[in-house]
């Protein structure tokens, strides 16, 4: 199941003499509330600012209205997140501790909090029991998701925050923050961190006093276990995100920043997370309060926005095949299998192509699987004609539009670059199977003077209804068949040989999979016929054992897979 | 350069410019877009611009015009702006359009023209008929010599789409069948005019702009571009066609299992788990008959927790309109050519050993 966060902050619940510079009514909430009733929140974050003044009264307030917020949408307290921001500490206390003790650190005092605390525990205190109780530490809450691995951590950066000018900016206590995070339970290690803080500390806003001055340094000692890391924050009145990519592009810190949702000087805001129920994307909606000649509504702006989805981790692999019992003679090629599967994924570290994102989408989401395949239904058990020890996802790749534009992209430079080089006359695109036909059909649309037909696979065609084997197209010069994964391409020579004999066919496979050396050799005994791949880094071996010496069969290892 | 979404009928053009920027925004992902950068993982498939773009390009604008020069046109010809919100250059190119009407001597109707672009086209010379229509629909009709007195809205555009597919059926799709080769493929009835979709995708200059309104219908009805966009599963290879641009032109992922289907064994198991709970779907088909490969997708789909909001496809033949799932009021079923009992204009049939 997908998960869903609310975030809000900067409430600044005032007094009456406030009450002009607030949006917060009845009506308001209740347009709120009903603006999220159809989503299931799981979670809210408030990033501080509750109050105006750290006053009782603003806390009274600010109470009443986040009870109704929890209760309305059914979000346990367990699960809410509230931190304390500037306008949480209390001047007016440490006014009196300065006029009777002096100014010097008066920051250090704790007596800051003192009103935020109150109204903290009494917010967690619940049917008798006080669920959460205030620590000013600088990890104040910690709180774990286990299904979609997302451990939230409560941050303080209103550690410097006193009512001197001076003090007036954002601070983690350095070393028990390090501390903290050091021993943060090693179960935790791959959970994604989501950091909730008052301070924004990506300096969003440019001025020194937004940002939580410390922040640089921190990040440069601290080793947050996994990548990427999330902060959620608040204090500029404004909605946005960026990322950071530091060394690689799996080590990121990502900062979202919520406006004012109650301030009048600037249009209410929230941001609805939802992390996908494979854990894998956090997909961030923005949204503002519209007040237009008379009508208040909430408007999603997210495409206004420069972040809308983060990649959060990889698909949870269910198979492993080191995780299945091995026997000793197994585990050889079981060795060998997985020294393959580390060899065939070789990541460019160049620039960012689009083979390079194909093959980070399969590494990340585990899109290669091992196991024994049989590719050919016709021919069953031993005398099968194609095995082989590894597979590609092909299904998922074409599925999601990140991995399927990349797609479409390398097809699209490649067919432009042979109908530069070549002398194109009337062209029909064929594609051959299901899933290159996901892809024939944006390519249909990007090249609309080619003529464009499908064909199911062969092994599949005694599935599929005749009429879709027919072409209903003739008199072509040249035909491009669209191709996902190749081996020995003895199924295009088929196909060349049955369909399209006398013209030129350019054959364009996504992976060529087969030996280096025998590429070339694919397609010589066909006329007028070229071979072109756009990925060749997966290599994938063939099983050219019997099923009864297979090992991989014999212990019942990861998938076994037959057309 | 051919138009994506043109429409030909009664001596008229029909240009829709909404459905030439959205099919040409399929090259403009990565240039435009940035979106092959550094931070590759760090992209959207929202950035994609899909239904929901409303500006006009110089590219679209300069192949429509490329259009008139280089193709014989019918008398009449009509320009629907519907969903444009900015143009670029659009004085320069309502002038060449218009030379090229009054050169040829063309009746031409601009329509659907949004307030903002009729201030900035600033057009001279022309007959504004809007007056004579419901101004809160802001529809500007403009033409040069009383060409069209009709005004063209959705309903209008489906029904001349459906004229046309229904006679490209006839004489295109239709296979007849006799004997053993009626058989359904994937039910046990016997087709005797089979439909073949395929036939209709081969032809792009009627499947673009069939894609096109069935996005537009789907849109309308808030299936899509409204909060959290459903996937979009499939399961044949007609379908995965109509799929992928669908999904490209509504911005949403596929879902799809290689063949569901009484006589149709499911080939991947290893994406069974390809569903994925809590979201709500669209089924997107060529025909819907029997319903039966509808109704095992939704039992699939709603196994794992998802919801069916709609049923997408070509021709939707409601052989008994009582099904349940023709019923349920919470699944549109969108289609563009419904036959009915009544309204059966291809003579479908559909055989078994009873009556």
């Amino acid at each position: 199941m997908s998960i869903n966060i609310l975030h809000i902050s900067d409430l600044h619940f005032g007094t009456k003499a406030d009450s002009d510079k607030t949006r917060y009514s009845e009506s308001f909430v209740k347009s709120f509330i009903e603006s999220l009733e159809k989503n299931k929140i799981d979670y809210l974050i408030v990033s501080g600012d509750i109050a105006n003044k750290s006053k009782e009264k603003e806390y009274k307030e600010a109470s009443t209205f986040l009870n109704k917020v929890v209760s309305d949408l059914k979000i346990p307290k367990k699960n809410v997140i509230i931190c304390m921001g500037n306008h949480d500490v209390s001047w007016r206390i440490l006014e009196d501790i300065a006029d009777d003790n002096g100014a010097k650190d008066v920051f250090l005092r704790e007596e800051k909090y003192n009103y935020f605390k109150s109204f903290y525990n009494g917010f967690y205190y619940e049917r008798g029991k006080q669920i959460r109780e205030f620590k000013s530490d600088s990890i104040f809450v910690t709180i774990p998701d286990d299904i979609h691995r997302i451990l939230f951590l409560g941050v303080n950066t209103c550690f410097h925050e006193s009512n001197l000018s001076e003090d007036h900016y954002g601070f983690i206590e350095e070393n028990t923050f390090i501390k903290d995070i050091e021993n943060i339970d090693p179960k935790y290690h791959d959970y994604v961190k989501c950091l909730v803080m008052h301070h924004n500390p990506k300096d969003l806003a440019k001025e020194a006093q937004h940002n939580v001055k410390n922040w640089r340094e921190i990040t440069q000692n601290i080793d947050f276990g996994y990548y990427p890391v999330v902060v959620f924050c608040g204090h500029i009145h404004s909605s946005d995100g960026e990322s950071v990519i530091k060394s690689d592009e799996n080590n990121a810190i990502h900062y979202i920043s919520v406006g004012s949702l109650l301030q009048r000087s600037t249009k209410g805001k929230y941001n609805l997370y939802t992390i996908t129920d494979d854990s894998f994307k956090l997909k961030i909606q923005y949204f503002d309060y519209e007040e237009e000649s008379g009508k208040c509504y909430w408007q999603d702006q997210s495409k206004k926005k420069s972040i809308r989805i983060i990649l959060l981790r990889k698909r949870v692999q269910k198979n492993d095949a080191l995780t299945d019992a091995l026997s000793d003679s197994a585990e050889k090629t079981i060795q060998g299998i997985e020294s393959s599967r580390k060899m065939i994924l070789n990541e460019s570290n160049n620039t960012k192509s689009p083979q390079s994102i194909i093959l980070d989408i399969i590494k990340n989401y585990h899109l290669f699987y091992s196991g024994h395949f049989h590719w050919d239904t016709d021919k069953k058990g031993d005398n099968s004609k194609f095995k082989s020890h590894g597979y590609i996802d092909i299904n998922y790749l074409v599925s999601h539009s990140e991995s399927l534009e990349a797609i479409t992209r390398l097809y699209k430079e490649k067919l432009e670059k042979i109908k530069k080089e070549a002398s194109f006359g009337k062209v029909l695109m064929v594609s051959i199977g299901l899933e290159c036909n996901v892809i024939g059909a944006r390519l249909s649309v990007l090249f609309p003077g080619f003529d464009y037909s499908y064909i199911p696979r062969k092994r599949e065609k005694k599935d599929h209804n005749d009429v879709e084997d027919e072409i209903g197209f003739s008199g072509h010069d040249t035909v491009v068949l669209i191709k996902d994964i190749t081996f020995n391409a003895e199924e295009v020579v088929e196909i060349i040989e049955e369909r399209f004999s006398q013209k030129s066919v350019y054959v364009i496979s996504l992976f060529y999979c087969g030996k280096q050396e025998k590429k070339e050799e694919l397609l010589i005994g066909v006329e007028n016929a070229y071979f072109h791949s756009l990925i060749d880094d997966i290599k994938i071996p063939q099983c050219d054992m019997p099923e009864t010496e297979c090992p991989i069969i014999n212990n019942k290892l990861q998938t076994i897979y037959r057309c | 350069m051919m138009l994506y979404a043109k429409l030909i009928a009664d001596d008229t053009l029909y240009i829709f410019l909404h459905a030439e920027q959205v099919y040409r925004n399929f090259t403009l992902c990565d240039k435009d877009l940035g979106y092959f950068n550094n931070n590759s993982l760090m992209y959207s498939s929202d950035d994609i611009l899909g239904y929901s773009s409303n500006k006009l390009t110089e590219d679209t604008i300069c192949d429509v015009c490329n259009y008139f020069d280089n193709n014989k046109t019918p008398n009449n010809i009509i320009i629907d702006c519907a969903e444009i919100k900015e143009a670029h250059n659009i004085t320069g190119w309502i002038k060449k359009i218009t030379q090229y009407c009054t050169d040829h001597k063309k009746k031409l109707a601009f329509c659907r023209m949004s307030e903002d672009l009729y201030c900035e086209a600033r057009i001279d010379g022309y007959k504004d008929l809007s007056k004579r229509h419901n101004k809160k629909a802001k529809l500007y009709n403009l033409c040069n010599s009383g060409c069209t007195k009709k005004s063209i809205n959705d309903d209008c555009i489906y029904d001349i789409y459906k004229q046309i597919i229904t006679k490209k059926t006839k004489s295109n799709y239709i296979i007849k069948r006799s004997g053993k080769n009626s058989y359904s493929y994937s039910s046990n009835v016997q087709l005797p005019k089979y439909i073949n979709i395929k036939a209709y995708i081969e032809q792009k200059e009627i499947v673009f702009l069939g894609m096109y309104l069935l996005c537009k219908k789907a849109y309308n009805k808030k299936l899509i571009g409204h909060g959290k966009q459903p996937l979009l599963f499939f399961s044949s290879m007609a379908g995965s066609y109509l799929a992928s641009v669908f999904s490209k032109l509504a911005c949403i992922d596929m879902v799809f299992l290689n063949h569901l289907g009484p006589k149709k064994k499911l080939y991947r198991e290893l994406h069974k788990e390809q569903l994925i709970a809590d979201r709500d779907y669209l089924i997107i088909s060529d025909v819907v008959c029997l319903g039966a490969e509808i109704e095992r997708a939704k039992t699939l789909i709603e196994y794992v927790g998802g919801n069916l909001k709609g049923i997408l496809s070509v021709v939707l033949v409601d052989v008994v309109s009582q099904r349940p799932i023709m019923k349920e009021n919470d699944i549109d079923k969108i289609a563009l050519l419904t036959l009915t009992k009544k309204y059966n204009t291809i003579n479908y049939q559909i055989k078994t050993d009873f009556e």
